[in-house]
């Protein structure tokens, strides 16, 4: 990835040098056209002054011509072609325009050419005017020659006078005091004798004689100004400042075509080591595509933008269902999102990240990856992610084996020693933390060792797959059975409060062997001995709970096999005797056991008899005669109580109105309803459905219900109450006083009776906390407006204390003892009568 | 010696062919040319919207106006004599003392002098951009209306204004008819007498200054190239006219002061050569004057 840096790096200033290589070239190139326009514009200038030169020789020649006959148009022509030469080179000349030097070679120029000017317009005017005047002169010569009116003399001296005017045409020096003589001489003859032609020549040689001079003053400006020197100048200075700009721009040039070979040099450097990058990049390509790793790349946003061919191979997806996704395609949902944010937040901060994933094939089956997740900068810059994966599904799995091999037995593949041992440690945590039960049963096969030492291993393995299969059914999932050892189970069970619950376990997998175990050639019966031990009842730590279970277990063996015993001896004493009640009960239901006791209720102050509490009665045929107080609680556990309830409920309303019948100040028919029986569903509409069967008016019937029961569930107990009192059904609190109700509570209640506990009557009038009790719970029902009725009397002194007192109702001892329907009747009609 | 001389004074004058025909037209920029038309017809150019060139420079009566000294706006009169504007273009310098080197730089002068149009150029410009001359001058000039767009375009319709195949140029193109035997003896007496030592040329004269009276002083309000340069050498210099159509730009010299050919003549030969000159040899060289009258071209129909 670090080489791929580089490589990307790499193209980008190729690209950059290429870039500057063509600007260059442009450059250059523009340079050289400039340079070319340069040299042109040199030539022109050059070629400008050269001209201005020429033109100059023929203004010098022009100005040497007098006396002869030139046409003016032509010299105006090289004035004017002078003129404009002058212009061209007076505008911008770029090079040497800002140049103070040649502005003032231009101005020196420009003036001397002026003076110039100023001389051919002179010489035109004077030259003119001498033409015309000597070639008149020449025609008053030829006349005067062959005149006869002048002497001689006279000729001869105008004759000669022409011939000194003449030769100022072909420049020779001409004798001006000569000239002047003769026209004194000529002056002289014309006084003495006066001639027209005569006088015409003397004027025009005077005038003639003007004009040589003026061509004298034209020469001497000539030679004073040299107009010539100044071009020179000019001309010099510009071929500098030309040498100067070439030899410049031929530096730059030099320089720039330096520069470009060492870009192109660096360039295919460059190009070089990118072609060996290159190829050293298909290597890595090659190696990438065929690693046996899985190789993915994503962009940053995520998005794959390579798979090699083992992700295909892996996963089952074709490249093109990849390419463009989120990884997460693979994604199986096993692993919390936790582990994503984790793998998320470490690449977010550009972290390496490893681990292992478990993810799915197209087809849905999972398979697990270790691996490691790179995120690529470039510059500082994250550019993508690489992810390099390793199928570990093997290894996996064969680590799981391991680990289940030493966590399990073999054969049966039920959890280990060191697994259960491992297992109770970590639950006895739990469970001390919140107070809960945990018991450890110790089961182990009775006679094994013989079945296995005449039968063989075979068989005893048999025999131990068959055993714990059976122990394993008879378990709530919740259970766990492991093989000790050997032909040692041990159970840890949880969630249960009473230890006679351990005892029922115990007996379901006692009976599920009383079955014998069918191997493939025997038929065995196998009986088992179980220990229990409880935490934290027994012992607090797994070691004494293994130790005493195994004690227990001995115990059950020594006490003869095919039993289970408790580690404590009380505890087993207790289980099996709640156990015998319960498998008693379960025997009594739809038998005659179960019978009514009635026991009157009278008025303290009439001794009349107004009403009668319904008592259930067992006489069990294996164990005799069971008080309430015990049967009652198993029959709430067992949930035979709504079966006995309604049956008791039905016999009273039976009985009642028969009593009814003998006792006319018979008002009620008191029945106990428990708890279970009263949130149970149906219990209102079973109990309304007797009352009408057996037409027991609902105002007779007194539903005694325990103070503590309506208090575990105050919303919902009102709730009931208020719908048995709604049908008509009387409420009357058993046993007020012995919980702790409390009053706000209770006057809420639709309660039309309250019954004293026989605990407080049983110490009246004697105990002066009792009777305080007493005192104030009949003040209570007084003002509440509820009847009481007490419980217990026994005596005549506690009789007379409520009838002082003004208690309402009482029953007990004293007064009568619970009878049957038969005696009952006996006494009833004894008493009417 | 002598003879030698003489035959190169002979040949110098004779044989030398000095003066050269007009061409039948010269190269302009016709569009040009076609909005200088317009403006020199046009008396926009003047202050007061009276005067326009052709005022003073009637170009269906040889160019001038016929007048000693013309008149401008309000009546005023010029102290000069107009000169013809036909063949201008081949004169070396314009105006009487030489001040303007060519047409282009002559236009201004009219149109900004207190008595003859009395414009200012930039009032001028402001005043034909108000008009359809600014759409004409932005089809042919980038700049649009400029002095010297102005200029520039009356002096490109001013390069149309020659008068080619006069007598005389069909003469010297070889028509020894073109010209009658009298004109020729002009001619000769032209050449002789040393008129053509200054009207020479392509335009006869209009190539040189010379002095006004080089014999003889004679009197001149204007003081000619002087008035340009302020040397006194310069004093009474005027441009050399040139004698093209000179039958048809009466009057003559730079304040008209003749009227006749006969006159300017004859005061020429005595102040300018200082010869005399017979009525007959006049009467020879006002007939070959005659003959240097030329057709007037196209362009000077309105």
């Amino acid at each position: 990835m670090q080489k791929d840096n580089l490589m990307l790096k790499k193209i980008d200033s190729i690209t950059l040098l290429l870039c500057v290589f063509i600007v260059f070239t442009i450059s250059l190139f523009i340079y050289l056209v400039r340079i070319d326009q340069h040299i042109q514009r040199h030539i022109e200038y050059h070629d400008a002054v050269m001209q201005l030169r020429i033109l100059n020789k023929n203004f010098n020649n022009f100005l040497l011509s007098q006396a002869t006959f030139i046409n003016y148009d032509r010299i105006n022509r090289s004035v004017n072609t002078f003129e404009s030469n002058l212009e061209f080179l007076n505008v911008t000349y770029e090079d040497v325009s800002d140049s103070k030097a040649y502005k003032q070679l231009l101005k020196t120029t420009t003036k001397l050419y002026e003076m110039k000017l100023y001389s051919i317009e002179y010489f035109k005017s004077q030259n003119s005017q001498l033409l015309h005047s000597l070639h008149y002169l020449f025609d008053l010569n030829m006349v005067l020659l062959n005149s006869r009116k002048i002497d001689q003399k006279t000729a001869s001296i105008v004759n000669k006078t022409f011939l000194y005017l003449s030769k100022f045409y072909i420049n020779s020096n001409i004798e001006t005091s000569e000239i002047k003589n003769n026209i004194l001489l000529l002056k002289e003859a014309l006084a003495k004798n006066y001639n027209v032609e005569l006088d015409m020549f003397i004027v025009h040689t005077e005038i003639d004689m003007q004009h040589i001079t003026a061509f004298g003053k034209i020469k001497k400006m000539l030679q004073k100004a040299s107009l010539e020197s100044a071009l020179q100048d000019l001309q010099k200075y510009l071929d500098n400042i030309y040498n100067e700009h070439i030899i410049i721009e031929k530096t730059i040039v030099t320089l720039f075509f330096i520069f470009a070979i060492i870009i192109l040099s660096l360039l295919i450097f460059m190009n070089r080591r990118a072609i060996a990058m290159r190829d050293e990049l298909l290597g890595f390509k090659t190696a990438i595509e065929n690693s046996y790793n899985s190789i993915v790349i994503t962009d940053i946003d995520k998005k794959i933008t390579y798979v090699n061919d083992k992700v295909l191979e892996e996963t089952g997806y074709s490249r093109e269902e990849i390419l463009g996704n989120n990884p997460n395609i693979f994604k199986s949902g096993t692993s919390n999102p936790e582990f994503y944010e984790n793998m998320r937040k470490a690449l977010d901060d550009g972290d390496k990240w490893e681990g292992e994933f478990i993810n799915k094939r197209k087809d849905g089956s999972l398979f697990y990856e270790k691996a490691s997740i790179i995120p690529v900068f470039q510059n500082a810059k994250l550019v993508s992610y690489l992810a390099i994966k390793l199928n570990i599904t093997d290894y996996i799995e064969a680590k799981r084996e391991v680990e289940y091999m030493a966590y399990h037995d073999p054969l049966t593949s039920l959890p280990n020693r060191s697994n259960i041992e491992n297992y109770l440690q970590n639950r006895l945590v739990i469970a001390s933390r919140e107070q809960a039960k945990i018991a450890l049963l110790f089961i182990d096969l009775d006679r094994f060792k013989n079945i296995n030492d005449t039968l063989g291993h075979d068989v005893g393995d048999e025999l131990l797959v068959e055993a714990s299969r059976r122990i394993k059914n008879t378990l709530r999932e919740s259970d766990i059975l492991s093989r000790f050892g050997g032909d040692e189970f041990v159970v840890v069970i949880e969630n249960f409060h009473e230890n006679y619950f351990i005892a029922q376990i115990c007996q379901k997998i006692l009976n599920v062997f009383q079955n014998p175990i069918q191997t493939k050639q025997h038929l065995l019966n196998i009986t088992l001995s179980i220990g229990v031990s409880v935490f934290p009842d027994d012992a607090k730590n797994a070691t004494t709970l293994f130790k005493y279970a195994d004690i227990a277990m001995y115990k059950a063996k020594d006490e003869g096999k095919n039993t289970y015993q408790y580690y404590k001896k009380e505890l087993s004493v207790v289980a099996h005797k709640r156990l015998d009640l319960e498998q008693a009960l379960k025997e009594a239901i739809g038998t005659d056991e179960f019978y009514v006791m009635y026991q009157p209720q009278y008025a303290l102050q009439s001794k009349n008899i107004i009403g009668l509490e319904a008592l259930v009665r067992w006489n069990s045929s294996s164990l005799g005669n069971i008080t309430p107080d015990k049967f009652i609680p198993v029959c709430e556990d067992i949930g035979y109580i709504l079966e006995l309830g309604l049956f008791i409920f039905k016999q009273a309303c039976l009985d009642f109105i028969e009593f009814q019948k003998v006792c006319h100040s018979l008002e009620n028919i008191s029945i106990n309803i428990s708890a279970v029986q009263l949130y149970q569903n149906r219990f209102i509409d079973d109990i309304l459905e007797i009352a009408s069967e057996t037409g027991v008016p609902t105002h007779s019937i007194m539903l005694e219900i325990t103070e503590t029961h309506i208090m575990k569930n105050i919303t919902h107990g009102m709730k009931l109450l208020n719908e048995l009192k709604e049908s008509g059904f009387k409420i009357s609190i058993d046993d007020f006083g012995t919980g702790h109700s409390s009053l706000s509570y209770l006057k809420l209640f639709p309660i039309s009776e309250l019954k004293i506990d026989k605990s407080f009557i049983d110490n009246v009038p004697s105990d002066k906390n009792d009777v305080a009790i007493t005192k104030a719970i009949m003040a209570l029902s007084k003002s509440m407006g509820y009847i009481n009725v007490a419980e217990g009397i026994e005596n005549e002194i506690q009789e007379k204390f409520l009838q002082e007192n003004n208690c309402f109702a009482g029953q007990g001892y004293y007064f009568c003892k619970p009878k049957t329907k038969n005696d009952l009747l006996n006494f009833l009609l004894t008493k009417s009568r | 010696m002598r003879s030698v001389l003489l035959i190169f004074i002979f040949l110098n004058l004779l044989y030398a062919e000095p003066i050269t025909p007009i061409p039948q037209h010269i190269e302009v920029d016709e569009a040009k040319a076609a909005l200088g038309k317009e403006l020199f017809f046009d008396t926009i150019l003047s202050v007061d919207n009276t005067v326009s060139c052709a005022t003073c420079h009637d170009l269906n009566n040889g160019g001038d106006d016929g007048l000693r000294f013309s008149f401008g706006v309000d009546g005023k009169e010029g102290d000069i004599n107009s000169p013809t504007v036909y063949n201008a273009v081949f004169n070396f310098r314009q105006f009487w003392n030489g001040r303007a080197k060519n047409l282009v730089h002559q236009v201004a002068g009219p149109v900004t002098n207190p008595v003859e149009m009395a414009s200012s150029f930039n009032a001028l410009v402001q005043k034909l951009k108000r008009t359809a001359y600014k759409n004409k001058f932005d089809k042919v000039y980038k700049d649009g209306i400029t002095k010297e767009n102005i200029a520039d375009a009356i002096a490109e319709y001013e390069k149309t204004l020659i008068t080619p195949n006069a007598p005389f140029d069909k003469y010297l193109r070889g028509d020894k008819n073109a010209i009658t035997p009298k004109q020729k003896e002009g001619y000769m007496l032209f050449k002789d007498k040393g008129c053509i030592a200054c009207h020479h040329g392509i335009n006869i004269g209009g190539n040189l200054y010379n002095k006004f009276g080089v014999m003889q002083y004679v009197s001149s309000k204007r003081l000619g190239r002087y008035e340009v340069t302020h040397q006194e050498e310069d004093k009474y210099y005027f441009k050399v006219p040139s004698l093209r159509n000179v039958a048809r730009t009466a009057p003559y010299l730079h304040d008209g002061r003749f009227e006749s050919l006969d006159e300017v003549v004859k005061f020429m030969a005595r102040y300018q050569l200082g010869q005399v000159i017979t009525q007959g040899e006049i009467d020879k060289i006002v007939a070959f004057l005659h003959s240097l009258s030329g057709e007037l071209p196209a362009s000077a129909k309105r």
